[in-house]
């Protein structure tokens, strides 16, 4: 029989209110802004007060989903964690650096310089679990979340017993918009999030948030569904090599194109940067539903990590929610989903989900 | 599951621009310690491992025509990785048919341009070439300019675990090939020195203004450097054909310490545990371990914790140990595989790296390191166990053997 790697628990804090699992989008938040921020929940049900006075924001939120992704799993003690990240602690990193130019290199404090490396909350944390197993950070662009998955399976398959906690994270900063705005990152103008894909501008919004997903390879009780496979690929350099490198992962997984119910597709309104996938999306999936999430969460580095909160939810409840803006319905039941990226036209990425 | 192998190795750093510098630096004993001649920064008298070139003149030395928007550490990146890609007989031009990948591992990237120009990037008004740096601190810039300019296509990650970050590049990259994803792949770090890294270490009070002395009971911090090292790993499949072989990777473990956000434990839980994975990992028993190359930072708290792993889990009469931190200063993510290249240089060699700067056991230790080169007779060098650890708890052990036919 072969290995299967279910995902165990899930959780997801975003710019939607998504850490209430008894919601699902159902209300989304309509934003007018370029740099969306996340919707956090109450810190002190998930960390300590005492760590949590030296935590940084975006550590907060990511110990708490880490935490709240391990309590829907029932695990307390992961054999593995891994983080992905694209700009890690953002916050931390630019303050330590305007900090060290304004006072010409004096005066500095080193709160912001620990808490500014990009394993900061994979090692935070293992340290409140007190677990020394495998920890590491990937930082990978839109390849970081996937790293991690690729990771864990591999050691699931060494050890089926193994459970490992996986995230991927990113914050919002200003000073990263206005920098990366100058090589067209970024929408000149202000938009409407639910208008992300009709602007026809160069550019996308930034967002961020932090979710976190169990994966091990027994089927639990409140297991969501399985990865069968994700697939990174960079350099691509016409819609027709990634229509080619589409069609052959999912072949390398057993499935052909028809087998998809949902594409979530990782479009984020850029006309440039979106081309490719639009592209695959018509030529390929022409008859597939195709389901939208960055206008709901902006774009960032670890997005597919919402991604994968978002395909478990589906495949466990059979519903897609109407804020997806899907292409059209999809019809019951929904068995398999491919989730398909791209990060600022450099990065593609695939995931594919199956409904247990 | 296919076994892997180390069929090539670069390294650049404050030791040699290449392998066979870097070689004779450690055999003859020399510290690559001096002065800050290219990194503009207010604390210029402190003492840094440089690599004494400019940017210009790392750009030349990788045959690179035009080097705009390409950090120094995306240059030490290329030239240390093209070094590997050569010495493993690699020819990327012909369609092999074999998959291969890169994985590197940085702690800051492209912090050095991007502390530099970052007012400038901030005003949108300003223009100039500096405007290529706009998103080179992202850690994955240097890994997709180095994978595009050598022409890996299959496989490219980014890893960050600050100190052991390229150990763990090199864990992902033995992980890929035995299962079955890859044939080959260049695994490695680097890591350029920038006043962000210097400044941070300095208020955290563990930098040293002195050449540093590992293990020394005077140890009093680190000295900052840099460099990029890669070894080429390779499946089964790859090294028939007796091609060289540097050795093979047989054991490797990733722990976390679990203790502070900076600090290791006093006993060094987190790092006994990742060379006892290690150790176990390869079948092997603590006493079949040839050399360690330590992690040996030189900060009081580093070389304790580990100085009481080692003497926790080899006894009071451990196999040659010894940090090579001051040949090379720290040089962050480049630290492990770096060491990885200096680990398998001792296995070719049957050599040890005396720990340099040692004058005195630390009073809470029964060990010291070797303090002057062995080589050759009486030292066969079998298996050498290379540690790195890093903030965030992070401790990772690599397993490097002699290969018996070789």
């Amino acid at each position: 029989m072969s290995l299967k790697y279910y995902i165990q628990g899930v959780s997801a804090i975003s710019p939607q209110q998504t850490f209430d699992r008894t919601v699902f989008l159902d209300e989304p938040v309509h934003y007018e802004e370029n740099i969306i921020k996340s919707i956090t929940p109450d810190f002190k049900l998930y960390i300590h007060p005492v760590p949590l006075r030296r935590m940084s924001r975006i550590i907060r939120i990511g110990m708490s989903a880490a935490k709240m992704c391990m309590q829907d799993a029932d695990l307390a003690m992961p054999d593995g964690i891994i983080t992905g990240t694209g700009y890690g602690c953002a916050d931390d990193t630019i303050k330590f650096l305007e900090e060290m130019l304004v006072n010409k290199e004096q005066h500095l404090t080193p709160t912001h310089f620990t808490q500014s490396t990009y394993n900061a909350l994979s090692g935070s944390i293992a340290l409140s679990l007190k677990c020394n197993n495998y920890n590491t950070t990937y930082v990978h662009r839109a390849f970081s979340f996937e790293s991690g998955i690729m990771d864990a399976m591999m050691q699931i398959a060494d050890d089926s017993a193994k459970r490992f906690l996986i995230g991927g994270f990113d914050e919002t900063d200003i000073h990263h918009y206005t920098i990366t705005s100058r090589v067209g990152y970024y929408k000149k103008e202000v938009v409407k999030n639910f208008e992300l894909y009709s602007s026809g501008t160069v550019g996308t919004i930034q967002g961020e948030g932090a979710s976190f997903i169990t994966l091990g390879a027994s089927q639990t009780e409140n297991s969501y569904c399985t990865i069968d496979g994700v697939k990174t690929a960079f350099g691509i350099k016409d819609a027709e090599e990634l229509k080619q490198t589409v069609v052959k992962f999912l072949h390398g997984n057993g499935i052909s194109i028809a087998d998809i119910d949902l594409v979530i597709s990782g479009r984020s309104g850029c006309v440039v940067n979106d081309r490719l996938l639009i592209e695959v999306n018509t030529d390929v999936f022409a008859d597939t539903p195709i389901a939208y999430y960055k206008h709901l969460t902006g774009d960032y580095s670890a997005s597919s990590a919402f991604a994968t909160w978002l395909a478990s939810r589906i495949l466990k409840e059979q519903k897609v929610p109407g804020a997806l803006l899907a292409s059209k319905d999809t019809a019951a039941p929904i068995k398999k989903i491919l989730y398909l990226n791209q990060y600022m036209g450099g990065e593609y990425s695939m995931i594919l989900f199956s409904k247990i | 599951m296919s076994r892997v192998y180390i069929t090539g190795i670069g390294a650049i750093s404050a030791i040699g621009n290449d392998v066979e510098e870097t070689f004779q630096s450690l055999i003859e004993e020399r510290s690559g310690i001096g002065t800050m001649d290219y990194l503009e920064s207010v604390h210029s008298a402190i003492p840094v491992f440089e690599v004494k070139l400019s940017d210009e003149e790392l750009a030349r030395m990788a045959g690179l025509s035009d080097a705009k928007g390409l950090t120094r550490t995306t240059l030490l990146a290329f030239i240390a990785a093209q070094q590997a890609v050569k010495d493993a007989g690699m020819d990327m031009s012909v369609d092999s048919g074999l998959r291969t990948g890169f994985i590197s591992a940085t702690t800051c990237g492209g912090m050095r341009e991007f502390e530099k120009y970052y007012h400038d990037l901030l005003d949108p008004d300003k223009k100039g070439d500096f405007a290529l740096f706009a998103d080179t601190l992202d850690s994955a810039d240097h890994t997709e300019k180095v994978a595009a300019i050598i022409g890996v296509k299959d496989y490219i990650s980014t890893v960050s675990t600050a100190c052991s970050s390229s150990s763990n590049a090199i864990i992902l990259g033995a992980q890929l090939i035995k299962h079955g994803h890859l044939d080959r792949v260049i695994c490695g770090g680097a890591d350029s020195l920038c006043k962000f890294t210097i400044n941070g270490f300095k208020i955290l009070m563990i930098l040293d203004s002195e050449p540093c002395r590992p293990f020394d009971q005077s140890r009093a911090g680190i000295n900052l450097g840099e460099g990029a090292a890669y070894i080429v790993l390779e499946s089964d499949a790859c090294v028939k054909d007796g091609r060289t072989i540097w050795g093979e990777l047989t054991g490797y473990s990733n722990t976390n310490d679990a203790f502070h956000q900076t600090a290791s434990s006093p006993n060094g839980d987190g790092a006994l545990l990742a060379m006892q994975h290690a150790i176990e990992m390869a079948g092997l028993s603590p006493a079949e371990i040839s050399y360690i190359n330590a992690h040996g930072t030189a900060t009081e708290n580093n070389d304790l914790a580990e100085g009481m792993a080692i003497q926790r889990l080899f006894g009071d009469e451990p196999p040659a140990f010894s940090s090579t931190k001051a040949y090379t200063g720290h040089t962050l993510a480049a630290a492990g595989s770096l060491e990885a290249v200096f680990s398998l240089l001792a296995i070719a060699n049957d050599t040890v790296y005396g720990n340099l700067n040692f004058k005195k056991q630390m009073d809470e230790l029964n060990i010291s390191p070797v303090i002057i080169n062995i080589d050759g007779d009486p030292i066969v060098v079998h298996h050498v166990l290379s540690n790195s650890f890093g903030f965030g708890g992070s401790n990772t052990s690599l397993l490097f053997s002699k290969v018996k036919d070789q």
